[in-house]
Order: structure tokens, then C-alpha cells, then sequence
């Protein structure tokens, strides 16, 4: 996540900005297209709306029509007409005339209609005196023949009406709308700001008690009363906070180990100071001086050890650095390493490789201090003249690496506490009680498990499992 | 404009037919007087002229009747003579000058002049120009200049549509102010008593009228007034006042002879019986009277000089139809 971030430094933008850039536009888009076809179906009904009163119009005119006389006698439409303009707010123009061409009233310079259908009007919009005109018009049978002919002419009766009325109309209705959605827009997007901010209040108080806390405080939140989407990163929170806390734990236990077991060897060694101080005898002071070497060594030892296991779980919190360790070469130079003491006690020391390489996924330092751990102990358990065997091997999917001694073994209650610091497996030593403790702490750093046992001829047996060396070992979790 | 004016001494030949002639025919059954539009317009005074004429000559048992069958102005009511009622004795039919323009652009179907008996002309009529009493226009030169700097603020009305007589004074005027004709808003009607209707409700601003239907309206109350009259010469009496488009310059003369026809199947007799009718009734010493109430002037011809007479007025209208791209019809 870090990486992310660092890689899009811009992409730090405000919850609402983010909200109101997907949502504004699609809305603006959507309100967009809802007005396009508001107002086109706003025509539709201001035309038919209009067209209707045209139509009645004509038919008002169709009705004055009379062919009583044998010729066409049309009233003239004027005083209609007024009523007309009075509710339409425009002018009007009429034409009257029949399809033989002999008679033609009204306002004769109209364009020539369309083809028209029989009995049903038509509208359509033409220009008259440069005027945008709606026209309705309407063909239909005279009633009889005029003059005798075969057939009946047919009476074409056109009225048009001049359009800035509807286009008012028109212009009024989709200027409220445009302004209704722009306003339902606007609204919209103070209900999403108001929306985010009432959302985030949780949040931000969150953030408050947090840094209201104290520096050592580690104590669990409480996610209950925040949004559901945010509660798993308060679970992600908690279970970082319980780490920290483990971890502090541990470093505050192993400070007081630490401490704890340092204090008897100066205290060891102060009263020997004092002793060899209060000497008058030189040799005595010289045996008090010699007495104090052991513990001063049994002292550096054990700060070292102490250093080592700092440094495993350190270790633990990192990663693996991927590079694979050869347990051969490994077991090789531990057995190098611990040749010396072996001979001083003539304990037979082996090393029992089964193949080579033997890659497997560890930190190199790590493993050679718990291999070297788990052989220091299984020498100073070995009796004289014993045997130590180093041994490994592959099984399946992982690298067994196994220590062996023909030492007294471990009392079932020891074995069962095995790992906790300072807890001395054997008696009469002088180990630390600090090795296996390393050793399990380094092993399950590196993912791999740590198995002690009695061996039935006798000894005791120190079995590590870590997984071979793969690209994808994975060190950190547990 | 020489080719369309009349000859004045027209009007003082041809009334030699005399009184005693009569006698050889017998007066035709239920007789009527087809006015080819709606009523008020100058067939009906042409009509009402006869009436009254026939009536006052004594020559008439049954009065005359008018009927009003409006319709292209004439073109329905001449289609329906020549084609349904061709022989019906006692119906003559109204025309005008008007009814000639339009036969010569072949306005009244497939017929021409020669598809009708032409009975008698009994006087004659001269276009006016017509505005509410009101009206801003106070000379035939104001109302030029209108519609030349706003040809759609203007509406003319007229009795016909494009290419009838109205309309003809009207695109005449236009061209001679140098307005083209095509600009024009114009407004057709049956006749000129519906344009004289839609002027007075403020319809149109103008009519192409006659003078005879027009002063009519006037003289029956209408408020109304005359812009000017295409005549060679003022009129008399009370239409001296009113200054001639000539004047005014505009050099337009526009006389509108009126008369009568029958159909084509009416026999020698029955047309005889009218032609000697109208003859004697135009030379009784009232017909002067009558005429002058109507605001017409004399122009009595039958028979032989009057189908002389209509066959050169169709062939000088379609000269001049033709100069304004209209006979293509």
C-alpha cells in the first residue's frame, strides 16, 4: 500500500471530490439527455396542442362552407379568427379553394400544400412572408358536382397560424425544466458533499480518540459504531496493535531476563572483587582474580547469546532475503566450528549429508547461529568419548536438519517447556538456558519447526524442518 | 394605358333598336339574374341594375330574381351555364371586365368567350382603390410607399385571386411605382363586398374594388374612403372629389364594362327577347337615373357590337396577362 501511494502521490484526493466526479457528470449527462427528450416530446404536445385548435379552425371553416347555391360560398373566417388570435397570441392566414383551380379566397399567396390525403388534415411547417407558419390543412369532397361535373371537386381548406406562440410556450416549459434539473443537480451534489462528510463524521472521531491517545497505549478499538466498509480496516488496525503489543511484551519479558540473569554474575563477581581486594595474600587475591574469569566468560557468553536472540526475532520481522541456504555447507562449517572443544573431550563429531546441495529458504546468519546452538548443546551433553551427528536430508517439500547426541536426553516436563528463555534443559552445565530458546525463536522466524525427543538408544534428538529453497517462501506469517 | 380605355362614344352608339320590336317573342318563364359571387360586390349591382331597369320598362310580369352563386368570381357560375344550364331561357348571368381577364388566362376552365351568348353590356364600372376611413394612407402615392419599404405590412384585398382584374390594378399600380408585383401580400375574396367586410373589421388595409360597390358601401353608411379611381377623367357629382390615379401619377386606367350572357343553347328567340329587352330598358328616360344612383356610367351594346366588343377586350387582357407571365395558366 505504501508503494501505491508512493507511486501516485495525486491520487490523494478528497472522498467527495472522487464521488462527485463520477456521479456530477453522469448526472449532468443523464439530466442532459432527459431535456433533449423533455423537449421533444414537449413539441409533440405544444404542436398537437396547437394543431388542434388549427383543426378546429378548419373545421369551424369546413362548416361555413355551402354549396347551396350551385357555386362555392364561403363565410368569410374573419370574426373567428379573432377569437383565434386572441387565445393563440399569433396571426392567422386562411386559403380556401377547390382542386380545379376555379376558386381560391384567402390568402393566396400560402405555399402550395403537399399531396393531401382525402378527408384528413395534415400539418406541417412552411414560410410565409418570411415568417415561420404552422399549417394545417384539409381536402375533402364538395358535398355535389359544381357545374355538373362527373365527379365532385374536392375543397382544400388550409389555415396557418404564425409559430412565436409556441415557440414562446415552448421556450418558457424547457427553460423551467433546464432550470428545475440544473437545480436538482446542484442539490445533488450539497446532499453528496453533506452525504460524505455525515458518512466520515465516525471517521474523523476515530482519528480523534486516536490521537487523544497515550504513545504506549495499544488497547483494541472499538469499531462498532463505524460504517460497515470501514471495519475491516479497524480489524486490520486491532490485529497490527496486537503485534505491537506481543512484540512489546516480549521485548519488555526479555529485557527483564536479560537484566534479570546478568545481575547474578555481577553480583557473582563483585563479591570476588571485594574478596580479592580484602586478600592480603597474594596468591589468595591471585585464585579470587582466577575464579572470576569463568564467570566473566560464562557472562560474555551469555551477551551474546542474548545478542543473538535479539537478532533472530528481528530477523523474525523481516523478511527472508530469498537467497537459499545450503544446509550441506552449513552443517559443514557448524561441525568446523564445534571441532575443537570436540576434541578436547574426544567426542566424536559427524556430519551426515545426504545429497548436495541442499538448498533451503532461510536467513543464512540465523540458521547457522541455531544449527551451532543445538550442536554446542548436544556436545556439552555428550559424555566423553561420545557421539555428535550432524545430519541432513531432504523429505518432500522440505530440509530436515537433525542433531543428535548420546547424552542423558530430557525429563519429559523439560521437553514440554522446551524454548522458554532461560529455562535450563539440562542441569549441572553451563549453558545459559538462553540456546534453544534462540533456536526456536530463529526456526519459527524462518517458517520451519523445531522437534525434540528422547531417542529410544538413548540421547537426545534435535530435528529442524524448514521448507527448500523456492522463490516463494514465505518467512513472515504465524 | 390607351389600350384599355374604352371609347367614350361608345357609349352613345347602338341604342337604335326600338321600342316596337319587342312584340315577336314571348317573355322567358320564372326569369333570373345570376350574380356570380357573394352579395354586395359589383354582379350584384350589376344584377340589381337589371332588375330594376327591366322592372321600370314594364317589361317584366315576374319580377327578376337574384341569385348569388359565388365561386371563382364567375367561374363556377359560367362553368354551370355552359356546362348543366345550357339552354335555360329565362337565367342571364353577370359579368364584368373581370370575367373577360379571366377568360382570356383561361381562368374559367376549358372554356372560352365564345362558349356563351353575350346579351347586352349596360354600363361600365372603373377600379378604385378603397381604405378604411381611418386609414393612414391618404394618397394612392402613401400607400406605394408603404408597402415599398415593408411589402408584409400591407395586406391588399381584392375580389379574385392572382391574375383577376383586383389583382391586376393592383400589380399595374405596383409596377408603375416601380414595387415588385410578387412582393405584394394579397388577400383573395369572393367579390368585392366580402374585401369591403374585411376591411371594415381591420383584415386588410386595402381593397382593389370598383368604384360602383364601393361607393355603395359608402353611400349605405360604411366608413370608407376612395384613394383613387382609375379613370381617364374625375367623375361627376360626388365622386369629383376623388382624384384619378392618373393624377396622382400613376398613369392607369382601368375600365369595368358590365353586362350579361346566356348559355350557349338558349334559342335565336329567347336571346333576341333579351338582347331587345335590355335595348329598350337602356334607352327609357329613368335608365340615366338609375345607373348614376349606382355610380356607373353609360355603355349600352348588344348583339353583333357587343360580341366585337368582347372578343377585342379577351385578346387586349391576354397581351397584358402575358406581360406579367400569367397565361403560361
Amino acid at each position: 500500500m505504501a508503494e501505491r501511494a508512493a507511486k501516485r502521490p495525486r491520487s490523494a484526493r478528497a472522498l467527495w471530490q472522487t464521488l462527485g466526479l463520477w456521479i456530477i457528470p453522469t448526472l449532468a449527462f443523464l439530466m442532459g439527455v432527459g431535456l433533449w427528450l423533455t423537449a421533444s416530446i414537449l413539441r409533440d404536445l405544444a404542436d398537437s396542442a396547437y394543431d388542434r385548435s388549427l383543426s378546429g379552425a378548419i373545421r369551424a371553416i369546413d362548416l361555413n362552407i355551402s354549396t347551396e347555391s350551385g357555386g362555392v360560398g364561403v363565410e368569410l373566417p374573419y370574426p373567428l379568427f379573432e377569437t383565434f388570435q386572441a387565445t393563440a397570441g399569433g396571426e392567422v392566414f386562411f386559403r380556401v379553394s377547390t382542386d380545379d383551380r376555379l376558386v381560391q379566397i384567402g390568402d393566396a399567396l400560402l405555399p402550395p400544400p403537399p399531396p393531401l390525403p382525402d378527408g384528413r388534415m395534415i400539418f406541417y411547417d412552411a414560410e410565409y412572408f418570411g415568417r415561420t407558419v404552422r399549417i394545417g390543412a384539409y381536402m375533402r369532397p364538395l358535398d355535389a358536382p359544381l357545374y355538373g361535373a362527373s365527379k365532385a371537386q374536392n375543397i382544400i381548406i388550409e389555415v396557418a397560424e404564425t409559430t412565436g406562440s409556441r415557440e414562446a410556450f415552448l421556450r418558457n416549459v424547457i427553460g423551467r425544466a433546464i432550470w428545475r434539473d440544473v437545480l436538482a443537480v446542484l442539490v445533488a451534489g450539497g446532499l453528496l458533499a453533506l452525504g460524505v462528510h455525515m458518512a466520515l463524521r465516525p471517521l474523523f472521531a476515530l482519528k480523534e480518540r486516536l490521537d487523544r491517545r497515550e504513545p504506549d497505549d495499544l488497547r483494541q478499538l472499538d469499531g462498532s459504531q463505524l460504517p460497515r466498509e470501514v471495519q475491516p480496516l479497524v480489524g486490520a488496525m486491532n490485529r497490527l496493535m496486537q503485534r505491537s503489543r506481543a512484540e512489546a511484551e516480549l521485548q519488555r519479558r526479555f529485557i527483564d531476563d536479560a537484566s534479570h540473569q546478568l545481575k547474578t554474575p555481577i553480583a557473582v563477581l563483585r563479591t570476588q572483587a571485594d574478596y580479592a581486594l580484602r586478600a592480603t595474600d597474594r596468591d589468595a587475591q591471585r585464585d579470587a582474580v582466577a575464579a572470576m574469569l569463568p564467570v566473566i566468560d560464562r557472562t560474555s557468553r551469555m551477551t551474546a547469546q542474548l545478542l543473538a536472540l535479539a537478532r533472530a526475532r528481528n530477523g523474525a520481522m523481516l523478511a527472508a532475503d530469498g537467497v537459499g541456504v545450503d544446509a550441506a555447507d552449513l552443517l559443514r562449517e557448524v561441525a568446523l566450528l564445534h571441532l575443537p572443544p570436540a576434541r578436547k573431550r574426544r567426542i566424536m563429531l559427524e556430519v551426515d549429508v545426504s545429497e548436495m546441495p541442499l538448498m533451503t529458504a532461510a536467513t543464512e546468519p540465523l540458521l547457522f547461529e541455531a544449527v551451532s546452538n543445538l550442536a554446542a548443546n548436544a556436545l556439552a551433553a555428550s559424555p566423553m568419548g561420545g557421539r555428535v551427528l550432524l545430519a541432513a536430508r531432504r523429505a518432500e517439500e522440505q530440509i530436515v536438519i537433525e542433531v543428535t547426541d548420546e547424552g542423558p536426553g530430557m525429563d519429559p516436563e523439560a521437553l514440554r517447556i522446551a524454548g522458554e528463555r532461560f529455562r535450563l534443559a539440562r542441569s549441572g552445565d553451563d549453558s545459559t538456558g538462553l540456546g534453544l530458546s534462540i533456536v526456536l525463536s530463529i526456526i519459527r522466524g524462518q517458517g520451519g519447526t523445531l522437534d525434540l525427543r528422547n531417542r529410544p538408544t538413548g540421547g537426545l534428538a534435535a530435528t529442524i524442518r524448514l521448507s527448500s529453497a523456492s522463490p516463494s517462501a514465505k518467512n513472515l506469517s504465524d | 394605358m390607351n389600350i384599355l380605355s374604352i371609347g367614350r362614344s361608345a357609349a352613345l352608339v347602338g341604342i337604335a333598336v326600338a321600342a316596337g320590336t319587342l312584340a315577336a317573342a314571348a317573355e322567358p318563364a320564372s326569369p333570373e339574374c345570376i350574380a356570380p359571387a357573394q352579395p354586395g360586390g359589383g354582379f350584384d349591382i350589376t344584377c340589381k341594375l337589371a332588375q330594376a331597369a327591366l322592372k321600370d320598362a314594364g317589361l317584366l310580369a315576374d319580377p327578376l330574381r337574384v341569385s348569388y352563386m359565388p365561386g371563382g368570381i364567375g367561374a363556377v357560375a359560367f362553368n354551370t351555364v355552359v356546362g348543366q344550364r345550357r339552354a335555360e331561357p329565362g337565367t342571364i348571368v353577370a359579368f364584368s371586365a373581370g370575367s373577360l381577364l379571366n377568360l382570356s388566362q383561361g381562368k374559367f376552365g376549358a372554356y372560352t368567350a365564345d362558349d356563351v351568348r353575350w346579351v347586352a353590356s349596360i354600363g361600365t364600372d372603373y377600379g378604385a382603390v378603397v381604405v378604411p376611413a381611418d386609414s393612414p394612407f391618404g394618397s394612392l402615392a402613401d400607400l406605394m410607399a408603404a408597402i415599398k419599404a415593408d411589402p408584409a405590412s400591407v395586406i391588399l384585398g381584392a375580389g379574385g385571386t392572382i391574375g383577376s382584374q383586383d389583382w391586376m390594378k393592383a400589380a399595374l399600380t405596383a409596377r408603375a411605382a416601380g414595387v415588385d408585383h410578387k412582393a405584394m401580400r394579397f388577400v383573395a375574396f369572393e367579390g368585392g363586398g366580402d374585401c369591403a367586410t374585411a376591411l371594415q373589421g381591420g383584415h386588410v388595409q386595402v381593397c382593389m374594388n370598383d368604384v360602383g360597390d364601393s361607393q355603395a358601401a359608402i353611400d349605405g353608411g360604411a366608413p370608407l374612403k376612395l384613394l383613387a379611381i382609375y379613370s381617364a377623367d374625375r367623375l361627376a357629382g360626388k365622386l369629383a372629389e376623388i382624384p384619378t390615379a392618373k393624377e396622382q401619377g400613376f398613369d392607369i386606367e382601368w375600365p369595368i364594362v358590365r353586362g350579361f350572357y346566356v348559355g350557349p343553347d338558349v334559342s335565336d328567340a329567347d336571346y333576341q327577347w333579351w338582347s331587345d329587352a335590355f335595348a329598350t330598358a337602356m334607352a327609357a328616360p329613368g335608365y340615366a337615373a338609375l345607373l348614376e344612383q349606382r355610380n356607373l356610367l353609360p355603355l349600352p351594346m348588344v348583339g353583333a357590337e357587343l360580341d366585337g366588343f368582347v372578343d377585342a377586350r379577351v385578346a387586349t387582357y391576354r397581351e397584358l396577362a402575358d406581360s406579367f407571365g400569367l397565361v403560361a395558366n
